[in-house]
């Protein structure tokens, strides 16, 4: 840019009040251009300060990804590494998530720390879907990806049997160190507001029983 | 084993637990041993309720509390594969007391709600997994596991990897 923002020849705003618009000559030239046009167009003309070139959603990704709210939720022995990760030592605030959220209804996700039992499945679908749009779920350890071991009749064999899953973050459980960076693989996601979930938000819980 | 049952000293609470039990049921009783400073007695069906009481109400054994009631399944012991196993602890008198009762396939043993009523859940627990029934329970459901659940898991006859249900081991319908 050359020539000093909203001084072009076409505005008719006052340059002394800061107070600018766009002509009608120039709005009416541009009813048919491109956005690159349209870019270029505004760039020279009035646009004071900085412009960011992008969409709303990756904003909003850009914002959320420096606050995601956890769900304070822990099913087993991974609950213990994902406390240790939230501790003083890891320092998950440093990350903006260390704020786990007591209700799901303030959430931006769900740490499904440990295995599932038969029992727990149904409470574990509907804190999910108390979580309000857009979320993510980690799953954390061997248990919650696979059921492990557990190969038995009250373990459910994988959490994304249940729910949509973004990030698995495989160990038995997980070193701090392991869940520091699934939640930076998160991050990206939620950066580029990227889902697990389909449009039509399918829950494979209740895709398994016909809902 | 011998030599590590010599090693243990029977402190005197304990040796006092098994005169006042030997002295009052004697005969009837189905054995006894002292393992790593443990009493355990094996005890009848017909007299397990009436033990029980005993060790709560004697001044001298003052057994307040029932620690935990428990089962265990001994295919191998064709005529009585099924057991309960009963811990007792005296807060009073510092002594702990196992008693066991042995049981035929599907014979079915008082409750013990009534002589203390923490032995609720317990007994549940016991049934649930091992398919021995109490008489007398106030509320005998599963306690773990799901309503719709079919089987006693921790019998050694139960499969030991899970075969139904899929991948979520239970049917969700109606639950979520």
């Amino acid at each position: 840019m050359t020539k000093p923002v909203g001084l072009g020849a076409d505005t008719s705003g006052n340059a002394a009040t800061g107070k600018l618009e766009i002509s009608h000559a120039t709005l009416a030239s541009l009813k048919n251009a491109s956005d690159a046009q349209v870019r270029e167009a505004l760039d020279e003309e009035h646009i004071p300060g900085v412009a960011l070139p992008a969409n709303l959603e990756k904003l909003l990704g850009f914002g959320r990804s420096f606050s995601w709210w956890p769900l304070l939720f822990g099913l087993a022995c991974c609950a213990i590494e994902m406390m240790a990760t939230a501790g003083p030592r890891y320092d998950l605030s440093r990350f903006g998530m260390e704020a786990m959220r007591a209700s799901p209804r303030q959430a931006d996700g769900m740490i499904v720390a440990g295995w599932c039992t038969t029992k727990m499945a149904p409470r574990v679908v509907r804190l999910y879907e108390q979580i309000p749009d857009p979320k993510w779920v980690v799953a954390m350890g061997s248990c919650a990806i696979s059921g492990n071991i557990w190969n038995t009749y009250s373990v459910v064999q994988g959490i994304d049997a249940l729910i949509p899953v973004d990030v698995y973050v495989p160990g038995c459980p997980p070193r701090p160190e392991a869940l520091w960076e699934g939640l930076e693989m998160l991050r990206d996601k939620v950066k580029q507001s990227r889902h697990a979930y389909d449009g039509l938000r399918t829950i494979p819980a209740r895709a398994a029983i016909g809902e | 084993m011998e030599a590590r049952q010599e090693t243990v000293e029977i402190p005197e609470a304990l040796k006092v637990v098994f005169a006042r039990l030997e002295e009052e049921f004697g005969g009837r009783l189905l054995g006894s041993s002292f393992f790593r400073g443990e009493l355990t007695f094996t005890v009848p069906v017909e007299d397990y309720i009436a033990v029980l009481k005993y060790c709560r109400d004697t001044p001298d054994l003052a057994f307040e509390r029932l620690d935990s009631l428990l089962g265990n399944h001994y295919p191998g012991r064709k005529e009585a594969p099924m057991e309960v196993v009963v811990h007792l602890t005296s807060v009073s008198k510092n002594t702990r007391l196992r008693l066991k009762v042995m049981l035929a396939e599907g014979q079915s043993l008082p409750t013990a709600t009534g002589v203390w009523p923490s032995a609720d859940w317990d007994e549940r627990e016991t049934w649930e997994m091992y398919g021995i029934q109490f008489d007398g329970h106030p509320n005998l459901i599963r306690l773990l596991t799901t309503e719709d659940f079919e089987g006693f898991p921790l019998r050694k006859d139960f499969p030991l990897q899970g075969t139904v249900g899929g991948r979520i081991r239970t049917d969700l319908k109606g639950k979520i």
